[in-house]
């Protein structure tokens, strides 16, 4: 097993690392998070520039040609600095359906857009009573004539707020929770029939609920009768950059704290000197260096074939990595004492973005009892 | 306790605990943003990681105790 990055890989990780380190300090960070879209529309354009935008489209199609190994490598950079821009909902979740769901045709009309940064993608799925199941979807879609019709409530849409499309799935067929029936649509975010109202997320980022009233939707992702296979491996996708940006954000929390420790003094000693609070910091080094290897594992698990053997995958990927986010986003707190409770100081954004993380597309707990609920991990002898 | 509790309360809400801020403030009410009881409950969560430090950290807690009731 070759963990080896490619000179390629290496040259891309080190130009996204360059330019969040000149551009995305905390300072600067604070600047974009107060601007009216809450993000840096200046940086996005140099996404752009740098390949980000377009990473896992294929080259033909105006893209960077990059594998889930590419999209691991940048979104860990981009935790490291909690980078606000839609990055993975464009191009990772919204990326990932019009890669698997979309005619090649419709990719050439909006890969174009999507790599050069004028077009940014939400997918509009969770609704009031989903909570983190994938199946459970009221919205509905119905046929008229040549197009569809939807009909519903989406929410928690992250970036929704800021995307010219959506990707919405809504029932074409059956009970609200059953696995078939479920189809998925592209949307025009300002088009007849969206209701839109964005708001702040508690890590710093965007969010909406979208309401949809005989919406009709630009065109179909997958199929209409059973797009739920499609949801389920673009998820899994998406897990991957979720897994490497919490990593990011947790070696930049821990650092911190270590750093904090060596420097503060309490009864005359650096705290890092007093035993208690090294073996906690060994813990975390622990749990950090368990969730890089889960981040490498969810970028090769991914590519597993078979469905339901790739979803065992991502949910120890996520269990493992929302775990380890929430022992080192609570110890650097802990850690940090006081200093850490005010939002002036980094620590606290990153436990922020760290629980936002693990809460996204389900959290460790979600997962572990689908892991129970599917019978485990490893046979029963 | 109270950590726990919080943290148990925030994650039962799902993904409507991310909402921030105060769900009066916006201007226009034509779309509800989240259930009235999920607003606060992930700033609850952050803000009583303060419990276990202000007054004398949880770690102090500890070497008082050992100093003082157990005599080590």
């Amino acid at each position: 097993m070759d963990f080896d990055l490619t000179e390629e890989q290496r040259l891309l990780q080190d130009s996204v690392a360059r330019l969040l380190t000149d551009r995305y300090g905390f300072e600067q960070r604070k600047a974009f998070m107060a601007s009216p879209e809450g993000w840096g529309r200046e940086i996005w354009a140099q996404y752009a520039e740098l390949g980000l935008l377009g990473l896992s489209f294929a080259e033909d199609e105006g893209g960077f040609g990059g594998s889930h190994v590419e999209t691991m490598l940048v979104a860990e950079q981009l935790g490291k600095a909690i980078a606000l821009e839609p990055w993975i909902p464009t191009v990772v979740t919204g990326g990932g359906f019009l890669r698997h769901g979309a005619t090649a045709e419709l990719r050439g009309a909006l890969v174009p857009q999507i790599a050069g940064g004028e077009l940014r993608l939400a997918f509009a799925h969770t609704e009031r009573q989903s909570r983190y199941d994938l199946n459970d979807v009221a919205t509905t879609a119905k046929r008229d004539g040549s197009s569809w019709v939807l009909n519903g409530r989406k929410g928690m849409v992250v970036h929704g707020d800021s995307a010219g499309k959506l990707i919405v799935t809504a029932r074409t067929a059956g009970g609200q929770r059953d696995h078939k029936g479920i189809g998925v649509f592209l949307v025009d975010a300002v088009g007849p029939g969206v209701t839109r109202r964005g708001y702040r997320t508690v890590d710093g980022q965007r969010a909406a609920e979208v309401e949809l009233s005989n919406a009709r939707a630009e065109a179909v992702l997958g199929n209409p009768e059973d797009g739920l296979p499609l949801v389920d491996q673009v998820v899994d996708e998406t897990i991957v950059a979720l897994a490497a940006e919490a990593v990011g954000c947790m070696q930049v929390a821990h650092d911190m704290t270590i750093d904090y420790m060596k420097t503060r003094k309490q009864f005359d000693r650096p705290i890092g000197s007093f035993q208690a609070l090294q073996h906690r910091a060994a813990d975390m080094l622990v749990q950090l260096e368990q969730a890089r290897s889960m981040s490498y594992f969810a970028a090769m698990g991914v590519e597993e074939r078979d469905p339901a053997e790739r979803r065992k995958n991502m949910a120890s990927v996520k269990v493992q990595i929302g775990r380890s986010a929430r022992f080192v986003g609570q110890q650097s707190i802990q850690l940090h004492g006081g200093i850490a409770m005010t939002m002036e100081y980094a620590a606290g954004h990153y436990f922020k973005r760290l629980t936002v993380n693990d809460g996204t597309f389900g959290d460790a707990d979600y997962w572990v009892r689908f892991l129970s609920d599917t019978g485990g991990l490893v046979a029963a002898a | 306790i109270q950590q726990m509790c919080s943290e148990l309360l925030m994650k039962a809400a799902g993904p409507y605990a991310w909402v921030d801020g105060d769900p009066e403030a916006e201007g226009s009410n034509d779309i509800d943003v989240a259930p009235d009881w999920a607003f606060g409950l992930a700033g609850v969560y952050f803000n009583w990681r303060k419990q276990s430090i202000y007054g004398g950290s949880n770690e102090i807690q500890r070497n008082i105790m050992a100093k003082a009731f157990l005599g080590l």
